[in-house]
């Protein structure tokens, strides 16, 4: 650990750093960058998780169009596809294979490549097309741990990590490593008594790893035909998200439609990120998991007599 | 008299084979930024191949080449895998018409080949990288020559 005195501040600085001493006739001027966490001091990288413990909710391409908003708004964005077992980030990415895995063989760390501005890394990279990765525990956990130790990002502005739907031993070791340096989680859910009963569950999670929660998007919340009409695409009755968060005090960041309209796409998430500038993360307490549990029982039956 | 020790299994082959062509180890060295082939020098690695085509191999990485090391102190990296696998590796490398096998990183991620060392993902990326640059093309022949006369060896375990 390194411990600097900065302006009557006491900095200390944990993992690997980089220290760059620029010398002028009378000065020397010490720039501390810690490239491993994607951050210059003083600029620091707001790292949000993309959660759901609910596979197939749309966490990966939400993480991407998240991404694309955040660039287009001038940050500098990051992400990091932590789905150990099925990477698919790059896909959603647009891309058709996973580009090989760059190495800085000097610092010893894992390099991401940039695709429309967006830097990203993906351990698809590293198992290669086709195989199923059937890594043991233990290696997987060291894994985790590596990729948020060991990535060389520039300097960014936003880090997004792409979690796959899972509390197995791995997430907890990853969400472990980023503990106490993550801005918030942003929970992906369909607006379906299916989905949402796994809301509860995941905010549990979120709760025991002490990880604040930025908002909710509720993807898929509509289907937009391309001559503009509205529908509900499923078969289960549709619960109002937007209630439940109303009642809990979570932020709703956005309702995303099904549509093959990129351009509505990027437009709600615009609005998506503005609302999440607005937002302060809420920190989860037990109590509030009671009041949730008893918002959905209510929102779920309310949507079944609806379609009756 | 000296007397000529046989080659006993498939994984003595391979072995043997990655430690003779010493002008290659120099030329890819000699390819290495400065201060990468200065890490690397001196870097230790065993391989480990179970089963009865199997054995257990250290090599060191010196300025003149890789060499065989008895020594089993200080190993940075450790590639462990059965002879099966080692089979499959092979047939995949020897491009037999029919036989697949399969490729080392594919293996890899399948688990039946580990790669230990300081970091799970780096040191296997450049491990896998170096051998998919520098040794496949190369083996080929070896490859060919370890697998002939072997029906139905096509998978992994």
């Amino acid at each position: 650990m390194l411990v600097l005195q900065e302006n009557h501040r006491v900095v200390r600085i944990k993992s690997q750093v980089s220290i760059d001493v620029v010398s002028t006739t009378d000065i020397n001027i010490v720039i501390l960058t810690n490239r491993s966490l994607g951050f210059r001091i003083g600029f620091k990288v707001k790292r949000i998780i993309v959660s759901a413990l609910k596979g197939g909710t749309g966490k990966t391409t939400t993480t991407v169009n998240l991404g694309k908003a955040l660039h287009r708004a001038g940050h500098r964005v990051g992400l990091l596809d932590v789905d150990a077992t099925a990477p698919t980030l790059y896909k959603a990415l647009g891309l058709t294979e996973a580009p090989p895995l760059d190495l800085d063989s000097v610092a010893a760390n894992l390099l991401p490549f940039e695709v429309d501005g967006l830097y990203a890394l993906t351990l698809a990279s590293h198992y290669g097309e086709g195989p199923a990765v059937l890594w043991d525990e233990p290696t997987l956990i060291r894994a985790m741990r590596e990729l948020i130790r060991d990535v060389q990002w520039p300097e960014l502005d936003y880090l997004l990590l792409d979690s796959p739907p899972s509390s197995s031993g791995f997430m907890q070791a990853l969400y472990d490593a980023v503990a106490g340096d993550v801005y918030g989680t942003v929970l992906v859910f369909q607006p379906t008594d299916i989905a949402t009963a796994d809301l509860v569950r995941t905010l549990d999670f979120i709760k025991i790893k002490k990880l604040p929660v930025v908002g909710l998007i509720a993807n898929m919340s509509y289907c937009l035909s391309p001559s503009g009409e509205q529908f509900w695409p499923f078969i289960s009755p549709k619960v109002e998200l937007g209630a439940i968060c109303e009642e809990n005090g979570i932020a709703l960041l956005g309702e995303v439609p099904l549509t093959p309209s990129q351009r509505i796409i990027d437009l709600e998430f615009d609005s998506i990120i503005s609302r999440m500038d607005g937002t302060k993360p809420l920190i989860l307490k037990d109590s509030m998991l009671t009041k949730l549990y008893k918002s959905i029982a209510t929102q779920v039956v309310k949507a079944a007599i609806r379609r009756l | 008299m000296a007397t000529i020790k046989e080659e006993k299994t498939i994984a003595e082959k391979v072995f043997n084979f990655i430690l003779e062509d010493k002008h290659l180890h120099q030329k890819i060295l000699g390819e290495l930024p400065e201060d990468k082939r200065a890490a690397v020098t001196g870097r230790k690695g065993r391989l480990i191949v179970t089963g009865p085509q199997g054995g257990t191999f250290i090599m060191r990485l010196t300025p003149l080449g890789i060499f065989k090391e008895d020594n089993d102190r200080d190993i940075r990296n450790e590639m462990l895998m059965s002879d099966n696998t080692l089979i499959a590796i092979l047939v995949w490398i020897a491009k037999l018409p029919n036989k697949p096998g399969m490729s080392p990183r594919a293996a890899y991620t399948n688990g039946f080949l580990r790669i230990n060392g300081k970091s799970v993902l780096y040191d296997a990326e450049e491990i896998l990288k170096a051998l998919e640059k520098h040794a496949f093309a190369k083996m080929q022949p070896v490859a060919k020559d370890a697998v002939k006369g072997m029906e139905g060896v096509e998978s992994a375990g």
